[in-house]
This record gives C-alpha cells, sequence and structure tokens, in this order.
C-alpha cells in the first residue's frame, strides 16, 4: 500500500500481519468479549496498522471448544480465550486461568512474571505448538445463585448446581451433584428447579442474564475464581515469524489489556449490585466456616490431580511455593479491613 | 460387469450392517437420558457423565448411519427437476455426483480427521468438564469411521451406476437405478 | 481478477443454486461446493492449505458435542413410534370425526397440535418431522390438498422455533447480551398472533373451497363418536404430553431431557397397546434413525459451505453491501430486515445471527424511533423479536429452507418437494403480514413484558 511507500524511516518496516483470531466469547459479552475486541483494536493502532488481528465470533469458523486444536494445527493462526477453556487437552491449564482459593490479580500476576509462572505456561503450549500470552483479566466472580439459603456446609449434600471447571469437582467432593446444563437452558432449568443453583459470572454480566429473576440468593465471594486469565493463543510457528518489533506490540497491546480488564471489572460491578439489590436480590456472603470447608475440600482434590497427573503437580508445585513465599509480604504489607 | 456388481453389493452390505446396528443407540440414549433424570431427581447423583454419555450416543447414532442412509436413499434430494430425467441421466447425476462432490468430501475429511483423532489419542485428551467423561479419541474417531463407511457406500452407488450405464440390460436391471420411481426411505 | 476474489462467496451461490437442483443429495452437494471453493482459493493462494482442518471441529463441535440436538433423535423416535404404534392415527381418526363438521377442521386441529408441541421444543427439526409422521399421512389419506396439508404442517411445526423455549432466542439473547427470559416473553405475543393467522387463512381458504380439505369418506364417517372411542385415543396422547411437559414443568428434566422421557413414553404406550414386538421395535428403530440421519447429513455438509463462505470473507461482504450510513432509522431498520428475509433464502438462522447481530445491535440500540415505542429502551428487545420471526420465516423460504427439508425426509413418497414450496408460498405471505403488524405494533411483543414487570 501507498501507506509502506510514504514511510520514511531507515529501518525495513516488516511484513504486514493479517491474521484471523477466533473468540470463544461473543464479542458483545461484557469484559470476556469486549477485551478481545479492545485487543483486536489496540494491537491494529499500536503498530501503526502493520498487525491486524480479525476477530471473530465464537462459531462463525471455529465452534469455540475447537479453537485449541485449530491453531495448534494452524488451520487458524490466533485465538481469544481463557486457558481453563482447555482442561481436556492438558490439565495444568486450569491452574494459569483462576484457581478455587487462588491469589487474586496482583498476586497472579507476580507468580506469572517473577514465580516461574509463564516460563511453566509457555512450555505447556509450547508443547502443543501454541504460543499464548496471557492478554486479559478480570476481578472475581460471584459465587453463584442459590434458590434457597445455605446455612452450612451439609446444605451442599444432594444440591443439583451448574457448574463449570475445577469448582465443579470441589462440589463433588462435599456431596453436591454438578450437572452440565447448556448455556442456553440454565435460566429455564433454574427457574424451574431442574438444578437448585448456578455459578455463573460476575454480577455485571450476570444481573444482564437475568438470573435474579428466578433465584433470589446470591452468594459471595466467588471462591472458585478469585481473579481470571484471558489469553491470546498463536499459532508457534507463525508466533516465530514474526519479527522482534511485532512480537513487542503483540506483548505491550496484552500487557495494556490486562490493565484494562481489571480496571474496568472492579469499576463495574458496584451499580450491577446496586441493581440486583434494588430488584429484591438477597447478597449473602459466606460464613468463614463454610469456606473453611470448601477450601479443605479443594486442597483433597488439588492433592489428587497432582498425584494424578505430573505436569498438573509440577503447575501446583509451583504456585504453591510461591504463594507460601508471599504470604509473608502480604499478611503485612496491606490494612486489614 | 458382473464382479464389480457383486463388489458392489458387499460393500453395501457391509455400510448397512454398520448403520443397521448404530441405530440402536437410539433406545440406548432413550434409556442413558431415564436414568440420568430418574437419578437426579430421586437419588441426587452427579451425572456429568452421563450428561456427557447423551451426546456421545447421538454423535455414534448419525456419523455410523451416514452411509446406509446414502444407500437407503434417505438424504434429501431436490427432485423438482430430476424426477422428469431418464433413468439414464439420473444414474449419470449420481456417477457426477459421488465423483465431483460426495468422494472428495469424504476424503478431505478422512484426510484431516485422521490428524484430529492422532492428536486426541496423542494426548490423551478428556472431557473440557473435571467431572465429565475421559477418552474423547473414541468419539472423535466415530467421525473418521462414519464417514469412511460414507465412502464405502458411496463407491457402492458409484459401481451400481457404473454397471447401469455400460453394462448389459439383465445387469443393469439389478441395479437400484432401474426402478423407475426413485427409491425412498421407506423399508 | 480482484473484484472475482472479492465476490467470491458470492459466486459460491451461483454455483450451487443450479446444482442443488440437480437431484443428487442436498447434503453432499452443498459439501462438495464448500470443498471446491475453498480448493480454489488455496490455488488462488487466499487460504492456508490448513485450514479446512477445521471442518473436522466445526462437525465435532457444532454437531456432535452439542448437548441440545440430542432432542432431535428423540423427538423423532417419539413421532415415528406413535405413528407405528396406531397411537397417533387412533387420535387424529377421533379428531376427524369431531370436527368432521367444521371445514378443514383436521387442518386446524394440526396448527393447534403444532402450537402444544412449539411449546414444548425449542427445536424446529424434531417438531416438523414429528408432525409430518403424524399428520400428513392422515391429512392425505383423507384427500387434502398435498399443498395446503404440507404448508400447515411446515408452518406450524416451524413455530417451535419462536415460541419459548426456543434456542434461537437463548442464542439471540446471548449475542445481544439481554436476558432469555426477557425475550421468552416478549416472543409469545408475536407466536400467537401467527398462530391466530394461520387457523384464519386455513378457515378461509377452506370455506371458498371445500375440495382442499374434503369431509371424512362416507364409510369412515360411519364411525360413531362415542365417549368409549374418545377416551381410548384422547388419553395415551394427554398421558404422553404431560408427561412430556409435566417433567420440564415439574422441574424433573431440562426440555432436552423431556425430549427422551417423551421417547420412553412413546415406547411405554406401544407396549401398554400391544403393539410392541421386536419387529415393530427394530422397524421404528431404523426408520428412527434414517431420518436423523438425514438431518444431521444437512448439517453436516451445511456447515462445509458456511465455513468457507465466512473464510472467503462472505460475512463481510454482506455488511459492506448494507452499510447504511446517515440513513434514518425506519429505512435502517428495514434494510436490516429484507436483508434478513433474503439472507434466509439460503442460510439457517444461526448463521443469520452470528453475522447480523454482534454487528448491528449496538448501531440498532442507538436509534430513535421516536413515539413509536414507550420506552426507547425497547428497541432492543422489539428488534430481536422482529428478528426472530423473521428467521423463523427463513425456515420456510424456498429453496433452502430446512422445515421444508425436514419435512421432504419425513414425507411419505406421494409428496413431492413441489407440493411443498407451493403449499408454503401462502404462509410465507402470512409470516410478511405477521412481521408488518409487529413493525406497526410494537405492544404485540412489548405488551406481556412490561405486564409480567408491573
Ligand atoms: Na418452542
Ligand atoms: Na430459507
Amino acid at each position: 500500500g501507498t501507506e509502506e511507500a510514504k514511510d520514511q524511516s531507515p529501518v525495513q518496516a516488516p511484513e504486514k500481519i493479517e491474521w484471523r483470531m477466533t473468540s470463544t466469547y461473543p464479542s458483545t459479552l461484557i469484559q470476556l468479549g469486549t477485551m478481545g475486541k479492545r485487543l483486536e483494536r489496540e494491537v491494529n493502532a499500536i503498530s501503526g496498522g502493520n498487525i491486524t488481528l480479525k476477530f471473530y465470533e465464537p462459531g462463525v469458523i471455529a465452534p469455540p471448544f475447537e479453537t485449541f486444536d485449530a491453531i495448534s494445527y494452524g488451520a487458524i493462526e490466533a485465538g481469544w480465550s481463557t486457558p481453563g477453556y482447555w482442561a481436556g487437552k492438558d490439565s495444568a491449564l486450569q491452574l494459569f486461568s483462576a484457581v478455587p482459593f487462588g491469589p487474586s490479580a496482583p498476586e497472579y500476576l507476580a507468580w506469572i512474571d517473577y514465580g516461574g509462572g509463564r516460563e511453566l505456561f509457555e512450555e505447556v503450549y509450547h508443547k502443543h505448538n501454541i504460543h499464548s500470552i496471557l492478554c486479559g483479566m478480570t476481578p472475581p466472580e460471584a459465587s453463584g445463585w442459590f434458590k434457597k439459603e445455605i446455612k452450612s456446609i451439609e446444605d451442599f449434600k444432594g444440591l443439583k448446581i451448574r457448574f463449570f471447571g475445577l469448582g465443579a469437582k470441589v462440589m463433588e467432593e462435599i456431596g453436591a451433584s454438578p450437572q452440565l446444563i447448556a448455556g442456553g437452558e440454565i435460566y429455564q432449568a433454574l427457574e424451574l428447579g431442574t438444578i437448585d443453583a448456578t455459578e455463573y459470572a460476575m454480577p455485571a454480566v450476570d444481573y444482564r442474564m437475568g438470573f435474579y429473576q428466578v433465584a433470589k440468593h446470591y452468594y459471595f465471594p466467588g471462591w472458585h475464581q478469585q481473579s481470571t486469565f484471558f489469553e491470546l493463543m498463536i499459532n508457534l510457528d507463525a508466533w516465530n515469524s514474526l519479527s522482534d518489533l511485532q512480537k513487542s506490540h503483540i506483548e505491550a497491546t496484552c500487557s495494556s489489556n490486562i490493565r484494562y480488564g481489571i480496571s474496568e471489572g472492579e469499576a463495574l460491578q458496584a451499580d450491577a449490585m446496586a441493581a440486583l439489590e434494588a430488584a429484591g436480590v438477597q447478597i449473602h456472603t459466606w460464613s468463614p466456616e463454610i469456606l473453611a470447608e470448601l477450601e479443605a475440600a479443594w486442597n483433597k482434590v488439588a492433592a489428587r490431580m497432582a498425584s494424578n497427573d505430573p505436569e498438573f503437580a509440577r503447575v501446583w508445585e509451583s504456585l504453591q511455593t510461591f504463594r507460601k513465599k508471599y504470604k509473608a509480604w502480604s499478611d503485612r504489607g496491606y490494612l486489614k479491613e | 460387469m458382473e464382479r464389480l456388481l457383486s463388489f458392489a453389493a458387499k460393500l453395501e452390505r457391509i455400510s448397512s450392517a454398520i448403520g443397521r446396528l448404530a441405530a440402536w443407540a437410539i433406545i440406548a440414549l432413550v434409556l442413558v437420558i431415564m436414568t440420568d433424570v430418574i437419578l437426579r431427581r430421586w437419588f441426587v447423583i452427579g451425572s456429568t457423565k452421563l450428561q456427557e454419555l447423551e451426546w456421545h450416543l447421538h454423535g455414534f447414532l448419525f456419523l455410523l448411519c451416514l452411509g446406509w442412509a446414502y444407500t437407503k436413499n434417505a438424504h434429501v434430494r431436490i427432485e423438482l427437476v430430476s424426477e422428469r430425467l431418464s433413468a439414464r441421466t439420473r444414474a449419470w447425476i449420481e456417477l457426477v455426483g459421488c465423483i465431483l462432490f460426495l468422494l472428495p468430501y469424504v476424503s478431505a475429511v478422512l484426510w484431516f480427521g485422521y490428524d484430529y483423532v492422532s492428536y486426541s489419542w496423542a494426548y490423551n485428551e478428556a472431557s473440557a468438564s473435571p467431572t465429565g467423561l475421559p477418552d474423547r479419541w473414541i468419539i472423535k474417531s466415530a467421525i473418521v469411521i462414519g464417514f469412511a463407511v460414507l465412502g464405502i457406500a458411496a463407491i457402492s452407488r458409484l459401481l451400481q451406476a457404473v454397471v447401469f450405464l455400460f453394462g448389459r440390460p439383465e445387469q443393469a436391471e439389478r441395479t437400484p437405478f432401474s426402478q423407475t420411481e426413485p427409491q425412498t426411505g421407506e423399508s | 481478477m480482484d473484484m472475482l476474489i472479492e465476490y467470491l462467496p458470492f459466486l459460491m451461490f451461483l454455483v450451487l443454486t443450479p446444482l442443488l437442483f440437480s437431484g443428487y443429495p442436498v447434503a453432499f452437494v452443498l459439501g462438495g461446493v464448500g470443498l471446491a471453493f475453498w480448493l480454489l482459493a488455496v490455488a488462488l493462494g487466499l487460504e492456508n492449505e490448513n485450514s479446512f482442518f477445521l471442518i473436522i471441529g466445526r462437525i465435532f463441535g457444532g454437531v456432535v458435542n452439542k448437548q441440545v440436538l440430542v432432542a432431535i433423535p428423540m423427538f423423532i423416535f417419539m413421532g415415528t413410534m406413535l405413528e407405528k404404534s396406531g397411537v397417533a392415527r387412533s387420535l387424529l381418526y377421533t379428531l376427524q370425526l369431531m370436527t368432521r363438521r367444521i371445514p378443514g377442521g383436521l387442518a386446524l386441529s394440526v396448527t393447534l397440535l403444532g402450537v402444544i408441541l412449539a411449546a414444548t421444543t425449542g427445536i424446529i427439526g424434531a417438531s416438523v418431522v414429528m408432525m409430518t409422521l403424524l399428520a400428513l399421512p392422515v391429512m392425505i389419506d383423507r384427500g387434502y390438498d398435498k399443498a395446503l396439508a404440507s404448508g400447515t404442517i411446515a408452518a406450524s411445526g416451524t413455530l417451535g422455533i419462536l415460541l419459548p423455549p426456543s434456542i434461537m432466542l437463548v442464542v439471540m439473547a446471548d449475542l445481544l447480551s439481554t436476558s432469555a427470559g426477557g425475550l421468552f416473553m416478549a416472543a409469545i405475543g408475536p407466536s400467537l398472533v401467527l398462530a391466530v393467522l394461520y387457523m384464519g387463512y386455513i378457515l378461509v381458504r377452506t370455506s371458498l373451497n371445500p375440495a382442499l380439505a374434503p369431509p371424512l369418506g362416507a364409510e369412515a364417517a360411519k364411525g360413531q363418536l362415542t365417549v368409549g372411542r374418545i377416551v381410548k385415543s384422547f388419553v395415551p396422547p394427554i398421558l404422553l404430553i404431560v408427561a412430556v411437559l409435566g417433567s420440564i414443568f415439574g422441574g424433573i428434566a431440562t426440555p432436552t431431557e423431556a425430549s427422551g422421557v417423551g421417547a420412553a413414553g412413546a415406547l411405554i404406550l406401544a407396549a401398554a397397546n400391544r403393539k410392541l414386538s421386536f419387529a415393530t421395535l427394530k422397524n421404528v428403530v431404523e426408520q428412527s434413525a434414517l431420518t436423523s440421519t438425514m438431518l444431521f447429513g444437512l448439517f453436516v455438509g451445511a456447515t462445509a459451505f458456511s465455513f468457507v463462505f465466512a473464510l472467503l470473507g462472505g460475512h463481510d461482504l454482506i455488511l459492506h453491501l448494507m452499510e447504511t450510513s446517515g440513513a434514518g432509522p425506519w429505512l435502517i431498520l428495514g434494510i436490516l430486515m429484507v436483508t434478513v428475509f433474503v439472507l434466509g433464502f439460503f442460510f439457517d438462522w444461526i448463521e443469520i445471527t452470528l453475522i447480523i447481530l454482534p454487528v448491528f445491535a449496538p448501531v440498532i440500540s442507538q436509534l430513535d424511533f421516536g413515539d413509536h415505542l414507550s420506552d426507547p429502551s425497547h428497541v432492543l428487545p422489539w428488534f430481536a423479536v422482529l428478528m426472530a420471526v423473521n428467521l423463523q420465516t427463513s425456515f420456510l423460504t424456498p429453496p433452502f429452507g430446512f422445515a421444508l427439508f425436514y419435512m421432504k425426509g419425513a414425507a411419505p413418497a406421494s409428496v413431492k418437494l413441489t407440493d411443498i414450496y407451493r403449499g408454503i408460498v401462502p404462509f410465507v405471505l402470512l409470516q410478511l403480514l405477521g412481521l408488518i403488524m409487529l413493525l406497526i405494533w410494537p405492544e404485540i411483543a412489548l405488551w406481556l413484558p412490561a405486564f409480567m414487570a408491573s
């Protein structure tokens, strides 16, 4: 194009990149989708039009759960997703997305940047011919919607709850019955009592889903997901073909996307909670006893998973080691409320 | 021609036998759904695995029946024009359709599907849900097997078209193309 | 050459349309044309040689690994079993006796049955196939005009996608980031309006021309309408409907699982009727498997076509062609509606929603329709329901109407696709009438949600 001709810089401009980026979330979905759209916009701006990551809605070229294979094989170059989606491919990847009773954003980022997290992350992904960059982050989720109040850990026994991910294992451990309900059928299943509860997302998203119309008890904190990473997945060969400048453009955009995800996420929830309260939702906080029981159950689950899968064990070990050390700082460095 | 005809019949028997067997997955599906519903309602037993088994069975059912459905002529056709054509022209359309559309599509699915299943096998892929079913390669293999069976059925039909078009009249009569009315899916 | 590349996606349609009429199975023509254009794109250097790998992922992730699609084989099994065990025939015969004095009485009962089924399932394929199996042979036996019979069944069977529960509304709510519950509420009014339009049309048409819906033959009409007969023919299917609806509304099963409850119920009814021999069971199993395979075969072929269409930039091309900068709100809405209707000739609803909604939802919610809507926040739900009715219509528009294919696959051989195409035209016009009514009177959709909120 004409723009390249006008470019007076002595360094030869790297070859233009126009990649498809398939998303596992629709672009309209608060944070989960909008961060992907922001990435598309910003990477193009920051690279002066040199890098295009064209956002594709889920299903248009790749069904959401097929993103991993498609990028690994090189059918498409890039994807917008979260590592937790790929538990079935490599169980360790779940630990780079959100961990029950896991770190909140600053600690999680510290482990990734300075605790060996990134090296492990790249190692796992490179095995699958994918280079993934952590590229977005969201604040804690809510713990979920319950039709009846939960007064003790016993109340979980026999509870039919729609739950996805590692938290579902914890639910199984304490005698609840985690259900796989298709996304579109959750609302109705909850309304009619086919399930008693559902975990979903953060208040700003949950409000739009309308769950408050069919379940009145909304629980916090979301012990299963204190902070969540999102990622830009890139086919490894495609990544290696980039110039250093292009790589820095992508990495810089992802860094800014993480910062933006946290600030936007933190800012959005209060209004949604106020609206939910106005709609008659009872907002509860888990008692310390219940949280302790849930955490004990999670520790059992994690130990079992680590003993079954050496890769999972290695990442789990690294995260635990970092967190133990970090505790000396976090216990003293921050004001207690 | 005689050998082509008996070879075609053999291929059709293979694809039909696989389809007829896979059809019973529908009964298994009814049983699994009822078990899941009853267990959840009255015994409260975790059923993620059963719920995943449901779509596994749905997948086995239609994938493994693709070939049988082709030779039973159960796939939808727009017959507005073709019903006015002669049996010979229709046989030509079937022949060309197999060569230009069906067999290339089947080949492409087998070509890429082999890698798709190998990957799942190599990494011992499991459900994305930690409480779900292991061994994803089994259901993924059904895509490759189903399309292979569809390919077998297509070759069978193609050979029958060749016999009908180029064989002796008494041989042509033993192919499905000799019927004046197109076959229907009714058994 | 650049021009050719840009319009390659449209060329796909140009090539596809005549080939569909070759009489070769639609599923395989779609797959073959998709593959051919992909190869062409690779040859032209537009596409990398790995991208068709995704077709396996689309078959697996888009068709196999889809919990809600489980309902399709189950409802087909239920319909086939009811037909073979004589339960359906007995019900419809009694219905004919009961309605023998009303013009088009059987068609009206079938429409009602369609509305009831629509409330149990959100998947169009399932209810169209089931109604075709149950009612079409009876209507034809009775001497109904094939076009009228098939139009009635296709249209009322397709109502299932609009009347809640509806997978389509759920997907739309997801893409519009709005609540599915709210959309469900807004879709009830328009669904009922459409049902009334169908019935009004059938009543008028058969009154004017009774030959379209002849009364029962002298022999059959002799049947006595005894209480015994009514009880015997009504109780089993009512039990079944109660089991399906009851398991959903009683919170025992999701709508998907309820299809399995229905299938099990049909098995039990056949056994109770002493019609469940091994031969019958085998026959029903094989017949249902073939019908399901016909449906999913279409999915498997169509996914290749729409995949390559998207790869070649078809979506961008459509959006580019309908760019409406500077147009007023009514013009934008009008162009959108016409585009969706035209796309409906070729695509199924999921493709269209994925092309249109994410791009236009933000535009639409900003449009100002003045006093036409009582509250500016109503624009989005109103637009969603307009889209939904339009998309429902796309199932019915020839040549590429999925409802019509489903129907052809399950219909007796004597029913030609021509009959079906001919029969659907008046119903498509009724759909358009419904759409215009909804444009003029948004309250049809918005009244119920407003009432429930107050
Ligand atoms: Na419905
Ligand atoms: Na159509």
